[in-house]
């Protein structure tokens, strides 16, 4: 795998309007894992997220010429993978519904690591949909409130009022109340 | 009400990271979605070479030919009802999940009819200041 | 039960005053579903529940919402019951903060897994300011069955207890 280009998104963003292809795959190897996850968040069963990893970045590149950058490319691309893998949910006539942690193949867990524990898994996987959503893309994808909100097109107090629900739940669940022990 | 964000405990946030696990893709992977998007850009590049040149004479056929009927029906009408409502974007959902869409449904220009389209109709509907595109 | 003492309604609109004013609590604040205390001297909030009653599978639908009377803003909007509009709908976002708005959906699900009977569609949540108690008003602009044809339906909307500082419970 070639060195990280050092230059930003923005720079990226521009490069690839004035016609420069390396631009693009740029953006590509950094931002790939991140949509693989989202993808994985949200792939019905029997799709493969590394497909709908493809076509987002496809979706992003027909938006060439002419993207504007106004916020982090994570903010775009997460609709955009959201939206891909829910389609192919509704093409195959299935729910569209975010997919487990419980059970999850390949969650990191080992001797001597705090955790993941299974009943943390099924603590979050207990939470309503909306709630747990924000919770994952606020934690695992280190998005802002105001990005989480852009991202889904909810108010920011719908933002704040699931995220902080979804800790209240989890911190009165014995499941997962050791993660906030000596916290608040 | 407004809560800051450090209300997630340190150690859930990794905990949570852990349990959605690592990404793991097969050998080529980025190869094959690198190529695939080479060869999009290519034909999308070829597409707006020929589409430009073809686009003034289109245009000017299109003036001529068609121009006194385009009364007929708003951009995005699809059914010809007079309305630009969600009608049309069913029509238009419909027509995408069965690969039966028109090119020139492609509300948001990128050169793909898809679910992009379809939410561009829909949003358009709903519009406060009027529906359409 | 009907004699007018005039101490007592001097009393009365003395506490009506006070209250009013903010000197007296009143009904000591409500709980919101975050388990905050919500002043009652500052907004509050409540929830519509939009329903569509159709003829048949329904489709795609489109209506208009909005706030006759009272100051009322928009905060937020959510789908509805049935799997087939559980995911937000369309709107303006230009709607929030305002006391109009326009929400439609679609489905292109099979016409069997479509609800052909009285569905909660969508969740209009608001903000009431101070002033006169709220009215809405609420119609259909169009529904349609899988064929993508018009079908008959009715609506109706329900304002439910308030959900929350501007959040819900999803």
């Amino acid at each position: 795998m070639p060195g990280q280009d050092p230059r930003t998104d923005a720079e990226l963003v521009a490069a690839l309007n004035a016609g420069e292809p390396s631009a693009f795959e740029a953006l590509y190897l950094r931002h790939r894992d991140w949509v693989f996850r989202v993808a994985r968040r949200y792939a019905p069963p029997g799709e493969d997220p590394a497909d709908i990893t493809h076509e987002v970045f496809l979706t992003l590149l027909r938006k060439f010429p002419g993207f504007r950058l106004t916020a982090r490319l994570t903010t775009y691309l997460f609709p955009i993978a959201r939206h891909t893998a829910l389609a192919r949910a509704r093409a195959r006539q299935v729910e569209a519904r975010l997919t487990p942690l419980t059970g999850r193949a390949g969650a990191v867990s080992g001797p001597g690591m705090d955790g993941p524990s299974p009943e943390l898994a099924a603590a979050v996987d207990t939470l309503p949909p909306g709630q747990r959503e924000v919770l994952l893309m606020r934690a695992v994808d280190e998005m802002t409130l105001e990005e989480i909100a852009l991202a889904l097109a909810i108010p920011l107090g719908t933002v704040k009022s699931r995220l902080h629900l979804a800790l209240q739940t989890l911190r009165s669940d014995a499941r997962a109340r050791r993660y906030f022990e000596n916290f608040g | 009400m407004d809560r800051p964000d450090s209300d997630i405990p340190d150690g859930l946030k990794p905990a949570l990271r852990r349990l959605d696990g690592p990404v793991a893709v097969w050998p080529g992977f980025d190869a094959r979605g690198l190529a695939t998007a080479r060869l999009a850009a290519a034909r999308r590049r070829r597409m707006l070479i020929r589409g430009a040149s073809l686009a003034a004479a289109a245009g000017l056929a299109l003036a001529v030919i068609i121009g006194p009927w385009r009364e007929r029906g708003a951009r995005g009408d699809l059914n010809g009802d007079g309305a630009v409502d969600m009608v049309d974007a069913l029509v238009l959902a419909r027509a995408v999940d069965e690969s039966k869409a028109q090119r020139s449904w492609d509300f948001t220009g990128d050169g793909a009819v898809d679910r992009a389209d379809v939410d561009r109709l829909a949003l358009g509907a709903v519009r406060l200041s009027g529906g359409g595109l | 039960m009907n004699r007018h003492r005039p101490g007592l309604l001097a009393a009365l609109l003395l506490v009506l005053l006070a209250a009013a004013m903010g000197l007296v609590p009143g009904r000591a604040g409500r709980r919101g579903a975050m388990g905050d205390e919500v002043s009652q001297a500052g907004p509050r909030f409540e929830a519509i529940d939009l329903f569509i009653t159709p003829t048949g599978p329904l489709a795609a639908y489109q209506l208009e919402f909005r706030a006759r009377a009272g100051q009322v803003k928009i905060v937020g909007i959510e789908g509805g019951d049935h799997p087939a509009y559980t995911q937000p709908p369309y709107y303006d976002p230009a709607a929030m903060q305002q006391d109009r708005v326009i929400i439609g959906a679609l489905s292109t699900k099979p016409a069997g897994e479509l609800p052909a009977a009285r569905v909660r569609v969508a969740r209009v949540h608001v903000m009431i300011e101070a002033g006169p108690a709220p009215e809405y008003e609420a119609r259909l602009q169009t529904t349609a069955g899988p064929e993508a044809r018009t079908i008959e339906a009715n609506l109706t909307f329900e304002p439910i207890r308030a959900a929350a500082d501007g959040g819900d419970p999803q």
